[in-house]
């Protein structure tokens, strides 16, 4: 029965009211405490606030009710006089009808009859709205992304400290937008951080104001890819779930022989969320949000066009591309979770697939279209068209020929064959990283085996793997093989300590940005060590379990917020200097295998000092913003273009001859040098830059040498004077010839540790040149004036040519370790081995087999770095 | 009488929300434009019961299109609710002396707002 609370009404209007609606069970309450406390806690149909309370007048209950949270409960208010601003003033507090003090029992029924009858129907109504709503997220979601996305580049500025007014502005206006929209759609979580930031935004930030943006960015970017609590986008998701399949749980199953009528011959997507069905058409959603709203129609798996330019645009997983006539696909559950997963089933779709879409991972068949030759073709176009791509191939017992010439080609991993779809999307996961939001892992060193257990009974989750360590022994090893994303360090174990590891850790460039956490048991001064060792937070032991995981997802969030810019220079939206590095790497082992030019140019903006120094900083910062632009303008997809230091950039161009490049540089710089620039004043600074151009392989065949070959034309260049653009060996190499200097020189025969070993060098910023011959060794490093000197020379002793110790004997003889400390990497290290190489003048000596962890600290070492 | 509502706001998406909001609940007439310039020309030629307009726009934002509204004889009658996110109480007094009818806090309860504009213009609680 309709139950209804009237409160505050003359005892002969309630009989009245009874009498004339006997079908409502009518509870009586006289003071309008205990109307708050009632209303509380039963489902009421209505309430009747009257004019007789006997405690506090029945709009300040009103005005109490309306601050309350929950679902607003239809109220007639008797207004006790006061005329139209009283009956105003509670209709704006949230009275459903007002009637005057004076209305009798009669006419107060008949209202409130109309008001429960009205609320029978508005359930009806409630539906469609809700529905509706849930289709008007589906189409403005995306909105809600792209302000959230400003956002979160904002907080990101403003914690590296380089939030202008203006960008704070735009990003305060962003939150607020986001507050406002997402509540209506039923986030009301989300609006509630999108306000908290806006206020934040509204002055410049304080150092703790930072800290507290980003812990509200992240807030936000949870509560927005979760499914709202309350509300009615949840409402709508549950009605569609019960009506239809729900979308999330289905998969496309990777149909690999079917030929598509559209043209797009054999290439199928598979993923699991979004569905390919809504990733053709419009632009679909962060995993977790409501998009799994919409019903699937047709349950059937479908050819589904090779996920295009439109599937790209939202769905931001790493893509595994499969090119396996063998493969089978997934079963119709089958999760690919972090990642797309596009399957070709012969060379054409494979081509198809290759020009639309932007791998991360290749995984390809070596006798795909018949013959390992084919597969090698194929492999090579692989890396030519996505040469940032990670390359699994696949093999049913290749020869060792095959497999040099899988590494020649830039094959980064050999599986054997049989293999299931399944794990070659575990591998390719692995190698393509940890993708935005994907799982974290996370490493727990505790000599304590029941923290370890607590610990991981805690953290381990889906998408959270921890590995623990009880022994601090085994730690670098552990650190090495397992690469985990937060550390979590005890402070007391036997042997060594936390905040020593963190000293040796917070040393080490490669582990250096770790987020660390310590568990310490509170004692005294502990937590000042561990903050000066460099930890990033304290967690006292007992710990909390659920707090322990916060802290844990707290770090991940700001590591995966600061890994998606790291890749890119902030001020000029280019690629950084290492990751142009690895793109130039990649290029160059496409010329090589395609056997065409790659050109690479350096350029530098021309008296950019004395523009920052005229016009202020921000002027010269507009400068390198319309170089980058400029030089934007008329990139082709291939080309390679990054910021390199400074005022400096890189451009590779692959295909391009010197002749070529130095044309299209030239007309860069026209253009740069035509366009207006102007400082805070209006005042246009005109701009020019210098360029060395060097080409492969004329002036060089691995990357640090074509990169010295160009920084040394644009040294030339400069030298000249503004706007001239020099190849390399200019004037021509008549002239005498100097020493070229380099980090290490890396005399060894293996091809593949070479490769491997100056690789590792190149990322981390060495430049690097590698000889496989003792004789050459001797040749390019020893004499008079040699050809080639390194900080350090990285000597193997089994050579061809001259043997190591014979290299080495002739260095020590002319002098060059005095300038040059050898470091032996062999072999050969028995205990009168390595002491004959150290009496002979090397300043190290490292055994193989060796970690590359380890010889690079050496190597750092060796350095004096 | 049928009621018709002009709703005014630069955002697509909030303009889409407000609008099924008015229609569906309200069960009003509605018309929707984006900016306070096609606010001014709409409200003359279409001479809506009432105008429902975001405070923050670009351009001529609510107040400054409310100020030209008032000043035109052609749409001075015609009442105005604001929808803002951030209405201090000292806005609030700002915005009553421009001749504002009411203003509503962002973000929306669709189900409730026509209760509300209705409220704030003093229209029959019973919406349409």
């Amino acid at each position: 029965m309709t139950e209804v609370l009237v409160a505050g009404v003359p005892a002969t209007l309630l009989e009245t009211l009874r009498e004339e609606l006997p079908d409502v069970a009518l509870s009586f309450e006289s003071s309008g405490e205990g109307t708050l406390a009632k209303l509380g806690d039963r489902g009421w149909a209505a309430v009747v606030l009257g004019c007789t309370l006997s405690d506090m007048a029945g709009i300040a209950v009103l005005q109490e009710l309306s601050t309350r949270a929950g679902p607003r409960i239809p109220i007639v208010f008797q207004a006790n006089g006061g005329g139209r601003a009283a009956r105003e003033e509670a209709l704006r507090l949230g009275a459903r009808r007002v009637v005057q003090g004076e209305a009798d029992a009669h006419s107060l029924a008949g209202v409130l009859r109309g008001v429960l009858e009205e609320d029978l129907r508005r359930p009806c109504i409630a539906v469609d709205v809700t529905a509706a709503i849930g289709s008007l997220w589906e189409r403005f979601k995306n909105i809600a992304f792209e302000r959230l996305d400003s956002v979160e580049a904002a907080v990101v500025a403003q914690l590296e400290g380089r939030l202008d007014a203006e960008a704070r502005r735009r990003a305060e206006r962003d939150a607020h937008k986001l507050a406002g929209s997402v509540g209506t759609f039923g986030f009301t979580e989300a609006s509630r951080v999108a306000r908290d930031i806006e206020l934040l935004l509204q002055r410049s930030p304080t150092p703790e104001d930072t800290l507290r943006l980003s812990d509200l960015a992240i807030a936000l970017r949870r509560a927005l890819e979760r499914p709202p609590a309350t509300g009615p986008a949840v409402k709508e998701r549950r009605s569609s779930q019960a009506a239809g399949q729900p979308a999330a749980t289905r998969t496309e199953a990777v149909e690999r022989r079917r030929k598509p009528a559209n043209g797009r011959a054999g290439v199928t997507g598979g993923a699991a969320s979004p569905p390919p069905t809504e990733q053709a058409g419009a632009p679909t959603p962060r995993s977790a949000s409501p998009s799994t709203a919409i019903p699937v129609a047709e349950p059937a798996p479908q050819p589904v066009r090779a996920a295009g330019a439109a599937a790209g645009s939202r769905d931001t997983r790493p893509l595994l591309l499969v090119l396996d006539a063998d493969i089978e696909p997934l079963d119709e559950d089958g999760e690919t979770g972090r990642l797309r997963v596009l399957c070709a089933a012969d060379p054409e779709a494979a081509y198809i697939a290759l020009g639309a879409e932007k791998p991360d991972v290749v995984a390809v068949d070596l006798r795909f279209g018949g013959t390992a030759d084919r597969g090698l073709a194929l492999l090579a176009e692989v890396n030519r068209r996505a040469p940032l791509a990670r390359t699994i191939v696949l093999t049913s017992g290749a020869t060792p020929t095959e497999r040099l010439e899988v590494a020649r080609r830039g094959g980064s991993m050999v599986v054997q064959k049989p293999v299931t779809l399944r794990k070659l999307v575990d591998l390719a996961a692995r190698m393509a990283g940890r993708p935005q939001g994907g799982p974290g892992r996370v490493l727990v060193v505790d000599a304590d085996e029941a923290v370890l257990a607590r610990a991981s009974a805690h953290l381990r989750a889906p998408e959270l793997e921890v590995v623990t360590l009880p022994d601090p022994q085994h730690f670098w090893e552990t650190l090495e093989r397992t690469r985990p994303d937060v550390l979590l360090l005890a402070e007391e174990m036997p042997g060594i300590s936390g905040s020593e590891l963190l000293g040796v850790i917070r040393g080490d460039p490669r582990w250096a940005g770790l987020p660390v956490l310590f568990l310490t048991d509170g004692r005294d001064g502990a937590v000042d060590h561990a903050f000066a060792a460099g930890a990033d937070d304290i967690v006292d032991k007992p710990f909390a379990g659920p707090e322990l995981r916060v802290r844990v997802e707290s770090r991940l969030e700001r590591l995966r917020l600061r890994r998606s810019i790291a890749e890119v220079d902030a001020l000029t939206g280019l690629l950084n200097r290492q990751r142009a590095l690895t793109a130039i790497g990649a290029l160059l082992q496409a010329a090589e295998r395609s056997r065409s030019p790659l050109t690479i140019v350096l350029l530098d903006i021309d008296g950019l000092g004395e523009i920052d120094a005229m016009f202020g900083d921000a002027a010269g910062d507009a400068v390198l913003q319309r170089l980058a632009a400029t030089l934007r303008e008329d990139l082709d997809v291939s080309d390679v273009l990054g910021r390199w230091q400074g005022g400096t950039f890189v451009l590779a161009l692959p295909g391009a001859s010197v002749e070529d490049a130095i044309q299209r540089v030239r007309q860069a710089r026209d253009r740069l040098r035509d366009g207006p620039a102007s400082d805070q004043d209006g005042r246009a600074v005109a701009a020019t830059f210098g360029a060395g151009v060097a080409s492969y392989p004329a002036d060089g065949r691995d990357a640090a040498t074509l990169l010295h070959a160009a920084e040394q034309a644009l040294r030339a260049a400069k030298a000249e004077g503004p706007a001239m653009i020099l190849p390399a060996r200019w004037p021509d190499t008549s002239a005498p010839r100097h020493t070229e200097s380099v980090d290490v020189v890396l005399v060894e025969d293996d091809v593949a540790l070479a490769g491997l070993l100056s690789h590792t060098l190149l990322t981390r910023g060495y430049t690097t040149r590698c000889i496989a011959d003792g004789e050459e060794a001797i040749e390019a490093l020893a004499g008079g004036t040699p050809r080639l000197h390194g900080r350090v020379v990285i000597l193997d002793v089994d050579l061809p040519g001259r043997d190591g110790f014979e290299v080495l004997r002739t260095l020590a003889r002319d002098g060059v370790t005095e300038r040059s400390r050898v470091v032996m990497l062999t072999v050969r290290a028995t205990e009168p081995e390595v002491v004959r190489a150290l009496e002979l003048g090397a300043f190290d000596h490292i055994g193989k087999p060796f970690s590359v962890q380890i010889l690079m600290q050496r190597l750092r070492r060796a350095l004096g770095d | 009488m049928m009621r018709t509502i002009l709703i005014v706001d630069d955002e697509e998406d909030s303009r889409a929300l407000t609008r099924l909001s008015l229609e569906m609940v309200g069960g009003w007439t509605v018309l929707d434009v984006e900016t306070g310039v096609a606010a001014l020309s709409v409200a003359e030629s279409e001479q809506p019961d009432a105008i429902l307009m975001d405070v923050m726009m670009p351009g001529l934002d609510g107040p400054a299109t409310l100020e030209r509204l008032r000043a035109r004889p052609m749409t001075r009658h015609i009442p105005v609710v604001f929808l803002t996110g951030r209405a201090r109480s000292e806005d609030r007094s700002r915005y009553a002396g421009l001749g504002v009818s009411g203003v509503l806090p962002k973000p929306i309860d669709p189900m409730d707002l026509p209760r509300r504009i209705a409220a704030a213009l003093g229209w029959s609680a019973n919406a349409a």
